[in-house]
């Protein structure tokens, strides 16, 4: 039966319906002596852990999940790593409820109601959630996000259609594009319609426009697409890379969402935008502050969602596997 | 509030995924929930998923068994040797020289060393199209590379040939292939009726699947050996939004 292999143990949520894979035991000590040292490392030398834990057939297109370390900086309860089909991030924000929720709800951080706190020590810096905390239960989850900002808006050709789209950023370039204007609706029965026509038109926008971030132009690319649809609540999907819808809202597409917003004048500041996913759920957005530095404009926003606890799995991993590494039948971007 | 576990098993075999559950465990389901549902399907399951519920008779010991799948059974015989292998080997059910299971009203035989290799099918040909186990195969030898990287032109080149006369089509070059179902799904593992067409009519002594898994094809037979995946508790709580999660291809 292979069960005298290597062992990972993970506890595993959804967010909004986005999995992720909390890893509690099995890694091994990773070189280095902050987050961001010990994430290189992975990368460098034990990425084939994430592809195990995250590809099929352990996991789906777009399993995620967060290595979980002992606290690297005294502020914090855990250092953690984000890692997804598509590699690694800095952040994340389905990840940082779901991870949290996680933590609360089985006590590995001390339980405190109705506010609970959760300091994670993240690639990006450390990020403070506030898990509201009833019966034991986490209710929800708000955590700060990265600066927001709306970045410019291009038209392009694509597919004999005139294409309007917002490029923002919410902690990855989000290309903000109605779904009516590529004849989509937003129905999880066309999900691979849907994939297939963002990656495409997301290509094309990064042929014609440059898109580089005002502060850090290595981030100097158009990643991921939000399709949306207007209504008394604005649904979205966001199709990340490489090639995959998010099932949740998606924590920082729905703050490139809110600046674009406030851009429009549709938003003022402390009011809460609710952003509903493909698959029904919703997270909540506040916007908190706004400052101009050279001619674009910051936004502080605050994000708030639920995620529950649905599994707790025990992986083994045996040298014998020829599939130990998993497979993903998306494209490399 | 956590209402309802469920203890199960995963396994894969050359990459297809079962899941294994007692139906004693799917008991006393929280109202309103779907707990099969939500084991087949995202977030706990996903499009790869194979989600099979067994029951053992308490006086026979009779094995009665269901399969369920998103985008349809393939290699059916195959999942349901490894399961009764995976049973064995956990001690939950004694080894013998063979073993009798009710699968949808029909009764499956499996001796003991059947368990981990199937003799391949006989080949036939009407109108163009290979018939292996009652199923049609279209196999084109094709220019595009069958690798990963090659994904979003083996998409278009699988749409663009289903005349929907097949229930295989599959694409092959230099040793390696890809095959779709006729909904156009891409199946990245090896299905045993196109493993017995490479060998029957191709004499294909190996072949590479899209999922990178190397095939050996010997003596006429195929090799299935599972592997272990995870140990795992399910939970649902009460307060989840989704009662029969959601299904995304």
């Amino acid at each position: 039966m292979n069960q005298n292999s290597k062992q990972f143990i993970t506890l595993d949520t959804h967010t909004g319906g986005n999995p992720t894979r909390t890893v509690l035991a099995g890694m091994p000590e990773l070189a280095g002596d902050t987050i961001q040292e010990k994430m290189l490392d992975m990368k460098e030398n034990h990425d084939y852990i994430r592809k195990f834990l995250v590809n099929p057939p352990r996991g789906h297109d777009v399993m995620s999940g967060t290595i979980l370390l002992p606290a690297l900086r005294p502020e914090a309860d855990y250092s953690v790593i984000f890692i997804e089909t598509g590699g690694y991030l800095p952040m994340c924000g389905h990840d940082t409820i779901g991870t949290c929720t996680a933590l609360v709800e089985m006590g590995y951080v001390e339980r405190q109601e109705p506010f609970t706190s959760v300091v994670l020590d993240t690639p990006a810096g450390v990020v403070e959630a506030k898990c509201k905390v009833e019966n034991g239960k986490v209710e929800e989850v708000t955590f700060v996000s990265t600066e927001s900002f709306h970045l410019k808006t291009v038209d392009v050709l694509f597919e004999g259609r005139n294409v309007r789209c917002d490029i923002a950023y919410g902690g990855n370039f989000y290309g903000i594009i109605r779904a009516e204007d590529l004849g989509l609706s937003l129905d999880i029965a066309n999900s691979e319609g849907i994939v297939a026509a963002a990656m495409e038109l997301r290509d094309v926008i990064n042929s014609e426009h440059d898109v580089r971030h005002p502060e850090y132009p290595f981030i100097n690319k158009l990643t991921h697409m939000e399709l949306y649809e207007e209504g008394e609540v604005i649904r979205n999907t966001v199709v990340v890379p490489p090639g995959g819808i998010d099932r949740s809202p998606c924590g920082t597409g729905t703050c490139a969402k809110v600046a674009t917003l406030y851009k429009e004048g549709r938003i003022s500041e402390n009011d809460v935008f609710i952003h509903e996913s493909i698959t029904g759920s919703q997270f909540k957005a506040r916007l908190i502050s706004s400052k101009e530095e050279n001619g674009i404009t910051f936004n502080k926003v605050s994000i708030t969602g639920s995620a529950w606890i649905m599994a707790r799995h025990d992986f083994y991993m045996n040298e014998s596997d020829p599939l130990q590494n998993g497979y993903l039948l998306i494209p490399d971007i | 509030m956590i209402v309802k576990t469920v203890n199960s098993y995963d396994i894969h075999i050359h990459g297809q995924l079962l899941r294994v559950i007692e139906k004693n465990e799917l008991r006393a389901g929280p109202e309103g929930f779907d707990v099969k549902k939500l084991l087949l399907n995202e977030p706990r399951g996903s499009k790869y998923m194979n989600l099979l519920i067994f029951h053992e008779d308490e006086i026979t010991g009779g094995l009665t068994v269901t399969l369920d799948s998103i985008t349809g059974i393939e290699n059916e015989d195959v999942l349901l040797k490894s399961f009764v292998s995976s049973l064995v080997d956990r001690g939950r059910i004694e080894k013998k020289e063979s073993y009798s299971l009710d699968f949808n009203g029909r009764t499956k035989k499996y001796g003991q060393n059947e368990l981990i290799e199937t003799p391949l099918y006989e080949v036939g040909l009407t109108d163009g199209l290979y018939e292996v186990n009652h199923k049609k195969i279209k196999l084109v030898e094709t220019g595009l590379h069958m690798d990963i990287q090659y994904i979003t032109s083996i998409k278009k080149e699988i749409e663009k040939l289903n005349d929907s006369t097949y229930d295989y089509l599959v694409l092959s070059n230099d040793g390696k292939h890809a095959a779709a179902n006729k909904n156009n799904d891409i199946l990245p593992y090896p299905i045993i009726e196109v493993i017995s067409l490479f060998d029957r009519e191709l004499g294909t002594e190996r072949t590479t699947t899209l999922n990178g898994d190397d095939i050996k094809i010997q003596n006429g037979r195929f090799e299935h050996a599972y592997q272990l995946i995870s140990n795992s508790q399910f939970y649902i709580d009460h307060t989840d939004i989704y009662t029969e999660g959601f299904v995304i291809k």
